[in-house]
């Protein structure tokens, strides 16, 4: 009788604060329904274990577990329903374009993903009713994102990093990679950047891929542009295991550092783990992070792979001119292990603020066209000092 | 410390062990959303594949 009393109650709930859909506040009617079921099933089961179980032990154990097991689905109910009302904001936005219904983005061992080669996609961001943007990307057949040819270029430059260097959120024409070429016509300018790279995939690329054959010019350098995330998808923690968990893991073994497959395949617990608590309700509204934070020895590590793939780029191209730039906003821990390693380093940490709303995209963390342009004129000056 | 000490009291005194379990997850829970919270940095919005 009570539970159907409560159900009753659900549904005035639901037609008066409702759109009828058996929703409340994104809490389906089913789920308080079985909430309520199982607070009713609990204390039935005490009843029934005191009954027919002599032994008191034994009837303590299972009503402390069951006790247990509806107190944590009593707090991660709430915090779903606080979870809702937070991510009101932010489910506002929408990704859609040829970028997913031509399948841009392929699976592909060791990097764990890749772009598609030869292909112009477009991806759109709304908010609403509003486009934030709608930008044209174009690959090569080497997947490589398009960069200008200039008749004048001799030297090589070789783009590494993430969707910062790759230029998620604006065309062609207003990458990085694409706004040196052009301030500096002397260089042929290669783009190897894609959304959700880290410096292990950098190094993945070089081990795997003769980069010397790919990229024309008699002298050149390497750049890769590091952000505070880059760690977070190197060690493959809690916050980008579900995007990152496919990518190469590399652990030290006699101060060398070793693929030893993906992070999925080399640490099974533990994507099964962060499988399980990325799904909390808990977790993810008081954004809680496996580690809760980076440690020194994370950075030192991240230095470590970076070091790695500057002597590859040395060893293929005969020549150290490999380049760690610092974009703006970047977490200053990683220098001294940078610098411990003799890398070069181009600190542009403090060039501009990244939260200011002319360099950022809206709603979006990725730099605006204006950011690049920036990067790109003083990327250019340094260069020509120090080569 | 001394809430936990009246609970342990409590549950000697009237045999409520099974309470125990309960207490010590919700402790860890607290723990865990104390000096977790927060941890994970604004999500890095990515288009999904």
């Amino acid at each position: 009788m009570i539970p159907f009393v409560f159900k009753g109650i659900i549904w005035l709930a639901g037609l008066l604060l409702g759109d009828r859909d058996g929703k409340i506040t994104g809490v389906g009617i089913p789920s308080v329904q079985f909430i309520i079921f199982c607070i009713f099933g609990v204390l039935a089961a005490k009843q029934m274990i005191c009954i027919f179980t002599r032994k008191k032990i034994i009837a303590n154990i299972a009503l402390s577990l069951i006790s247990l097991l509806s107190i944590l689905f009593i707090c991660e109910s709430i915090t779903g329903i606080l979870l809702y009302f937070k991510n009101r904001k932010t489910s506002l936005l929408f990704w859609e374009g040829t970028y997913y219904t031509e399948r841009f983005v392929q699976a592909y061992p060791v990097l764990g993903f890749r772009p598609a080669a030869s292909k112009t996609v477009n991806l759109a961001l709304r908010k609403g009713n509003k486009y934030i943007y709608n930008a044209c990307y174009t690959t090569d057949s080497l997947r490589r994102r398009i960069c200008p040819v200039s008749q004048y270029a001799y030297k090589y430059a070789i783009f590494f990093g993430c969707s910062y260097t790759f230029g998620e959120g604006v065309n062609n024409e207003e990458t990085l990679p694409w706004l040196f070429g052009k301030k500096d016509t002397s260089f042929r300018t290669y783009n190897y950047g894609f959304g959700r790279y880290g410096p292990h995939q950098m190094l993945a690329l070089l081990e795997t891929n003769q980069l010397q054959n790919e990229v024309k010019g008699d002298n050149g350098f390497a750049v890769y542009t590091f952000i505070n995330n880059h760690v977070n998808r190197a060690i493959c923690d809690m916050s980008t295991f579900a995007w990152a968990a496919e990518g190469p893991c590399y652990q030290n073994e006699n101060r060398h550092l070793v693929y030893k497959g993906s992070f999925r395949n080399t640490r099974p617990w533990r994507y099964t783990l962060f499988n399980i608590l990325s799904q909390s309700n808990i977790f993810n509204y008081f954004s809680i992070n496996i580690p809760f934070r980076l440690s020194d020895k994370d950075f030192e590590f991240i230095a470590e792979i970076i070091l790695a793939a500057s002597k590859e780029y040395s060893r293929q191209f005969g020549n150290d001119n490999f380049f760690v730039l610092l974009y703006p906003g970047t977490d200053m821990r990683i220098l001294p292990f940078l610098q411990k390693n003799g890398l070069k380093v181009l600190d542009y940490s403090s060039l501009f603020r990244p939260s200011d709303a002319v360099y950022h995209i809206p709603d979006d963390v990725h730099p605006t066209a204006a950011a690049y342009k920036r990067i790109a004129k003083k990327l250019a000056v340094d260069i020509k000092q120090k080569m | 410390m001394w809430l936990l000490k009246d609970l342990w009291l409590f549950m000697k005194e009237r045999k409520k062990f099974w309470l125990a379990p309960v207490i010590i997850v919700l402790l860890l829970l607290g723990l865990l959303i104390v000096f977790g919270s927060g941890s994970a940095v604004a999500p890095f919005i990515y288009s999904l594949f």
